[in-house]
């Protein structure tokens, strides 16, 4: 809600006057000018937004694909530890010569976010050259659990 | 373990392998508080009404897409229809308010704004028929706005002088916007039994009865549906409805989660999920995969209207149990240029406008991004609309019509919009007149079945 100055009224009288012309009156003229000041001072109409920050509670679950090589469970860890994440749950499978390793962290007690942990991880994959995904448990809760 | 190693990799497999998506998070915004004494206010108002609401809507969208892994491809906006939030304003000033919309749109960053729509489906009132008439300018001069009308429902019958002049519309638009392809029509829908909480543009708006603001998702996923019904191999018809069942919960509910944690982020009502499979031009993300995975040799080959309403029955009974608020349009989509395996059909002659009009008596929308010659008269294609909300209002079903009369091309060639419109090729039209029929004026009485009290 805004107040207008004085001289913006002028400014709209002028206006209607012009356009007014020869029908002028100072009753038509007060009328318009009303409206249009009540309207402009009322401005956009408003509305609360309460937006909710995106979790950075429960858990989360990264997944790695790749060819196997040694090192990378020890590497994505280390990113984990580094980032002092708390891991929940490993799992890893091997089938000739890929392997798929499931990890699942809790990023509630850790005072870094998703957002660090999946740059973080993204970056480790690309180094290791393979790939990592890395998703909030909600959607499998959501999509498997009735 | 808390979840099974299979259930990760097939969602995996989902989003990495069969195109899983979301297809959009459609913000809608009501305008009814936007009207005021001049256009040039209410255009400003609109326009900063929605770039505030609606300023943060993209950037959500993706924290969402990254905590989830999952892809929304389109974020959009709806809005109030464009003759019920601006009645009063004259065709001039109408075209004013689509480009304040286009702005909006651009400052926020989404590519479509829906709502440039009127409701008419028992009469016009001044403000409508002004409306109406800016159509094809508004669309010829903006890139993001999209329009619909909505001509007949069950309970009104079918307005055939809406009818007749949407049929001019469209020529008009096809006209104007024909130094691209007649593009406008891609974004201009006519409607029968409009929903009024569809998420998916071009069709959207929010409707009258709506809240001040909701999100409303639509999802997507044919190519999830083709994966699992190809897994499944040679089954009988309860199999296959039962595997389509399954694989439907299962997005729905990514669809659920996505859409109640985009609309939380935003601090917006959630509205509700609509389940339709939407294909796109991806190889794999087709509906007519889908119908030739169940057995046909092609879409279009006896048995596709069977096959197609199967898929569609299917896909509401598994998402039914998904997610309390179903909406919109729910349904499969059988848009022709966004469909790899459609595009095929009609470039072989296996698909048929009547054809697929049969089609639409058992899923969700109608004749949807069908590109005809441009010389098609406009009686001809009032005839063809008139067809189509006659599905729908017998039906007591939604039906609509984007129909894209290409100028100066025929039947063998085609239109290329490229992204998510696709390739069009141009399909025949029967060249019979039915001139005098549709410019009969007047109603088309509703069936029997409205009176349901």
């Amino acid at each position: 809600m805004k107040k207008l100055t004085p001289q913006e009224i002028e400014k709209i009288t002028q206006a209607a006057m012009k356009e007014l012309g020869p029908s002028a009156t100072p009753e038509k003229i007060h009328q318009i000018v009303a409206d249009v000041v009540s309207e402009l001072e009322r401005g956009a109409p408003s509305i609360t937004l309460s937006p909710e920050k995106i979790s950075s509670e429960g858990k989360v679950i990264v997944t790695a694909f790749g060819k196997n090589q040694p090192g990378i469970l020890f590497q994505i860890t280390k990113a984990l530890f580094e980032l002092n994440f708390d891991i929940q749950d490993v799992s890893q499978k091997i089938v000739q010569d890929f392997f798929t390793l499931i990890i699942i962290v809790d990023i509630s007690k850790s005072a870094g976010d998703f957002n660090q942990l999946k740059t973080r991880l993204t970056q480790t994959g690309e180094q290791l050259g393979i790939r990592v995904f890395v998703q909030h448990e909600d959607i499998f809760k959501s999509m498997y659990r009735v | 373990m808390s979840y099974n190693f299979d259930e990760i990799i097939q969602t995996l497999r989902m989003t990495e392998l069969d195109h899983f998506d979301i297809r959009t998070v459609t913000l809608g915004i009501s305008l009814r508080d936007c009207a005021s004494r001049n256009a040039d206010t209410t255009a400003q108002k609109i326009y900063d009404k929605i770039t505030r609401v609606a300023q943060n809507h993209v950037e959500n969208a993706r924290k969402v897409e990254r905590l989830y892994g999952i892809s929304i491809a389109n974020k959009r906006i709806a809005v109030t229809p464009i003759a019920i939030a601006c009645d009063g304003l004259s065709a001039d000033e109408f075209v004013k308010i689509a480009h304040a919309l286009d702005r909006a749109a651009m400052e926020c960053g989404v590519d479509y704004i829906a709502g440039y729509s009127a409701l008419v489906q028992k009469g016009y009132t001044n403000g409508d028929r002004e409306m109406i008439k800016s159509i094809p300018q508004a669309l010829a001069e903006t890139k993001r706005v999209c329009s619909s009308v909505n001509v007949a429902s069950t309970k009104a019958g079918i307005n055939m002088n809406a009818v007749l002049e949407m049929a001019h519309v469209i020529k008009k638009t096809a006209l104007l916007t024909k130094d691209n392809d007649g593009i406008g029509c891609a974004k201009l829908v006519v409607f029968c039994n409009v929903p009024e909480d569809n998420p998916f543009v071009a069709g959207a708006f929010h409707g009258v009865t709506e809240a001040e603001v909701v999100l409303n998702v639509g999802i997507s996923g044919p190519g999830v549906v083709l994966d699992a019904i190809r897994r499944l191999g040679k089954s009988d018809f309860m199999a296959l409805a039962e595997e389509i069942k399954k694989t439907s919960f299962k997005i729905t509910r990514a669809g659920e989660i996505i859409g109640r944690k985009t609309a939380e982020g935003l601090g917006v009502p959630f509205g509700i999920v609509d389940l339709s499979l939407a294909p796109t031009p991806a190889i794999g993300d087709s509906i007519a995969d889908i119908i030739e995975a169940m057995g046909l040799e092609s879409v279009g080959a006896p048995g596709t209207t069977a096959a197609l309403a199967l898929l569609n029955e299917s896909v509401k009974k598994g998402g039914i149990m998904a997610t309390s608020s179903v909406g919109g349009m729910s349904g499969a989509f059988i848009p022709v240029s966004e469909d790899q395996g459609m595009i095929r059909a009609v470039e072989l002659g296996h698909l048929s406008i009547e054809k697929l009009e049969a089609m639409t008596a058992v899923c969700s929308v109608g004749l949807d991004m069908i590109a005809i010659p441009g010389k098609t008269p406009a009686e001809t294609i009032a005839g063809i609309i008139a067809d189509e909300c006659a599905i729908g209002m017998v039906n007591n079903k939604t039906t609509a019509v984007r129909i894209l009369p290409i100028h100066g091309k025929d039947v063998g060639e085609f239109v290329d919009y490229g992204g998510l419109l696709g390739r069009a090729p141009i399909m025949p039209v029967r060249n019979l007149d039915s001139s005098v029929f549709v410019t009969r004026g007047g109603q088309i009485p509703p069936p029997i079945r409205s009176l349901t009290n």
